[in-house]
């Protein structure tokens, strides 16, 4: 394992996961000094009474809170602004969000609101500095999740901030709120779940602190993929296990820079011929194929994030890498066969074309800053083939 | 798959900054928390060997020292932490930085809380959650790679007047950062990195084989074993390498992540009973005990040990080595590694109980005191973690064995339903 020479790690989330897990609610508030917490949740999460076992642990426990079933749906600006003004009348002092991406967005959101009294992101997407001192932030995600909800990313229309001191301080994964979305649902976000656990991985200047986060997240990911690809017995814990991935996920990711497999699935989705988790699920290997090809990173390692140690170990050294890759290609495949298509294979199962490609290899490096439109195209026609790079 | 408990927890707040140059950046740490003129905290091993001199250079001029307090008993008591409190608001200091080890930085805690709370009453926050507000700024510099308490949230501290231990337990008592600097422990005497390093590792190998464990300790306890296994040999060897001190710094550190998340078990129930009774260090204990408590628990968790085999050994070995016989061949790595650590130390390293001397040359765990060890293990909370129960007769048969060096035999062991 290689130490970089200098690095920084910050994960201020606490995680509690499991079997009643949210009763653990009011007595975590209270030790960060909070006496009412606003409780928030979307439509899904209300629909499926996701709210309640939060409400009787707080009345069990004599915890007061203030409660908005499911965020307004106006925009987003008067959303938060009606929100921020419920928090304030009901005089909360910390927030508890049931529910996925949007509405955690909203939550973070809201809290630099009541936090800095700032109205707008404006400010902080130009640079201005997020304090460490916000409102305590409780999660509570579901296995219908985009996968950012612990992460220090904040994206609301095309504003993107992300700060380290915009992540959730405490979640709650509870088999109660994890949901029981469809298989197809799952998939995607066990996808997410493992882009986000390997990318953090091999990123750039990986520590192994984030490792801890980014390892058990993929390890997570791979398992529920391979019980939802018809592998091994399914578990009937398996939509708790897809919302602890997708939650590690997110704190692996925490506030350090997205992945090239994040921007081109986004690109990709823009189309609106491909859900971004499928995109990411699929342009994933290739990336990282790309990357190692290219000596920019080593994958070796990523057979033992996907299984146990005894494949990785037992597969000789020169092929680890090439049987990861296919380890993650066939998984796709079954996935696709189980779903009866549903979850592609190839970018060319969804219909996009060559040059949307390039539009989105186009669009993904100007994100980065950085990016080299050329590598991302290679890494976009190979995914739409499925066909390996060497 | 992952071994996943019905339910558990893992948190470890504390922003880790690492590296070789790393000291240079606490006057930015400090202007995060709108903080300008800290105290340092240290005791008189770490200031004598001229750190506080690195730490200060490190900082320039572009942090005013309200005061250095260098006098911190090994033992943090209650009257090093009224001192220190008293100095803090006299200087008109703004934040706490901790150079040391566990009893420098429960002391700089305790301290933390008279000052916070502007209260001289310590006693009156003692306890889990009675802290309900965020302290002063803390920094903490480990000056040696192995107890991990920069991660816990707990202080300990002694009222001797009162023969009274008080127990602080709150997330308020993270640090809010903790800096390790690959400079802190590069003078370390070769005895006391190889006794260190073996706290770190028992502490990982513990957390990942007891009853506590969870997928984020383990995780955290498979990276540190797979640190300390690939740097601690190459350390003692060249104990000025400066990438290596670095990664037993941070190996210590996500070890701690992971017996704070994941507690411990028999190793350091009987260590800490060793220690209290005998005086000896913690992590010359650890080195002893870990093999032991591994080979007591094996027909327990020997399905876990085997795990460790990959990061202490690599993928070959673990590879060629038939599945039944790989919890066997870590607990012969470790034997293995306090040999060598033994040679390399030329004995400064013991082996056995045995081989501990104080001071004067005297057997410091002397034969007769193993009875009084064992009923002070009884009563060590640590016991409750670990996968198989032990009553008197156990305790001292695991002691008789680690005094004299030699292997457990495992006929006597008696195993619970």
């Amino acid at each position: 394992m290689l130490i970089p020479s200098n690095f920084e790690f910050e994960c201020p989330v606490k995680t509690h996961c499991g079997d009643r897990a949210l009763d653990h609610i009011p007595f975590e508030l209270r030790a960060m000094d909070v006496a009412k917490p606003l409780l928030i949740g979307d439509e899904p999460a209300a629909r499926e009474k996701r709210l309640i076992p939060v409400l009787n642990a707080c009345r069990d426990a004599e915890m007061t809170l203030g409660v908005v079933e499911d965020i307004p749906h106006a925009d987003p600006e008067d959303a938060v602004r009606q929100l921020a003004a419920i928090y304030r009348d009901k005089d909360c002092d910390a927030i508890v969000a049931v529910g996925q991406g949007p509405c955690i967005d909203m939550a973070k959101w809201l809290n630099l609101v009541v936090s800095t009294g700032q109205a707008t992101l404006a400010p902080f997407v130009a640079g201005q500095t997020i304090p460490r001192a916000v409102k305590p932030l409780a999660v509570i995600p579901s296995a219908a999740a985009d996968g950012n909800e612990l992460s220090g990313y904040l994206r609301i229309g095309d504003a993107t901030v992300t700060s380290v001191n915009l992540m959730p301080h405490l979640l709650f994964i509870d088999p109660r709120t994890a949901g029981q979305p469809s298989d197809v649902t799952m998939v995607e976000t066990a996808l997410i779940a493992l882009t986000n656990g390997v990318e953090t991985f091999f990123r750039e200047n990986a520590n192994p602190m984030t490792a801890i986060y980014a390892r058990t997240a993929a390890r997570l990911a791979a398992d529920a993929l391979n019980q939802l690809a018809g592998r091994g017995d399914r578990d009937d814990r398996l939509a708790l296990t897809v919302a602890h991935a997708a939650a590690l996920g997110g704190c692996a990711v925490g506030g350090g820079p997205l992945s090239h497999t994040h921007h081109l699935g986004h690109a990709l989705a823009e189309t609106g011929k491909i859900p971004v988790a499928q995109a990411m699920g699929i342009v994933l290997s290739y990336a990282l194929e790309h990357r190692a090809i290219s000596g920019v990173i080593d994958i070796d390692a990523l057979l033992g994030l996907l299984g146990d140690g005894d494949r990785y170990a037992l597969t000789p050294e020169s092929q680890r890498s090439a049987s990861a890759l296919y380890l993650l290609r066939s998984l796709l495949n079954q996935l696709f066969d189980i779903t009866d298509g549903q979850i592609r294979r190839t970018l060319q199962d969804s219909g996009l074309t060559l040059p949307e490609l390039q539009d989105a290899a186009g669009q993904a490096a100007e994100k980065e800053g950085e990016g080299d439109p050329a590598s991302h195209e290679t890494i976009l026609t190979h995914a739409w083939e499925g066909r390996p790079l060497r | 798959m992952l071994h996943m408990p019905g339910y558990y927890e893992y948190c470890c707040r504390v922003k880790v900054v690492a590296g070789h140059d790393v000291l240079e950046r606490i006057p930015e740490m400090l202007d995060r928390v709108q903080a300008s003129r800290p105290m340092i905290v240290t005791d008189r091993g770490v200031a004598g060997a001229g750190l506080i001199d690195i730490v200060t250079k490190a900082m320039g001029d572009k942090v005013t020292i309200g005061g250095i307090e260098d006098d911190v008993p090994p033992d943090s008591s209650l009257e090093a932490v009224q001192r220190i409190a008293e100095a803090y608001r006299k200087n008109a200091c703004d934040a706490l930085i901790a150079v040391g080890g566990g009893s420098v930085l429960d002391t700089a805690k305790g301290a933390n809380i008279m000052v916070s709370e502007e209260t001289d009453d310590l006693l009156a926050f003692s306890g889990a959650g009675m802290l309900k507000h965020r302290l002063k700024p803390l920094i903490a510099i480990p000056t040696t790679a192995g107890t991990g308490s920069e991660t816990t949230q707990a202080a300990v501290i002694k009222d001797h007047a009162r023969h009274q231990k008080m127990i602080f337990v709150s997330y308020f008592l993270l640090p809010d950062a903790a800096v390790l600097d690959s400079r802190m422990t590069l003078t370390l005497p070769p005895a006391i990195t190889a006794a260190t390093a073996m706290d770190a590792l028992t502490h990982a190998m513990e957390a990942y084989t007891c009853l506590a464990k969870n997928p984020l300790s383990d995780a955290s306890a498979i990276s540190a074993i797979e640190l300390i296994a690939q740097h601690l040999m190459p350390v003692m060897k060249q104990p000025d390498h400066r990438e290596g001190r670095l990664a037993l710094a941070v190996a210590a550190t996500l070890a701690g992540m992971s017996f704070s998340n994941a507690m411990v078990g028999m190793v350091h129930n009987i260590g800490h009973a060793t220690g209290a009774v005998c005086g000896v260090p913690h992590g010359t204990c650890m080195a002893i005990l870990l093999p032991y408590g591994l080979e007591y628990n094996l027909h327990r968790n020997g399905h876990l040990t085997a795990e460790l085999l990959l990061p202490l050994e690599g993928a070959d070995v673990y590879a060629r080595t038939p599945r039944h016989q790989r919890a066997q061949r870590v607990i012969a790595r470790v034997r293995e590694m306090n040999q060598s650590l033994h040679d390399i130390t030329q004995g400064q390293h013991p082996r056995c109980l045995r081989e501990i001397y104080d001071r004067d040359g005297n057997a410091a765990v002397p034969f007769e005191r193993l009875s009084d060890i064992a009923a002070a293990a009884k009563n060590d909370g640590a016991a409750i973690i670990n996968p198989e129960d032990l009553d008197d007769e156990d305790y001292r048969m695991v002691l008789e064995h680690a005094w004299d060096g030699t292997p457990l035999d495992r006929t006597r062991i008696k195993t619970g339903s």
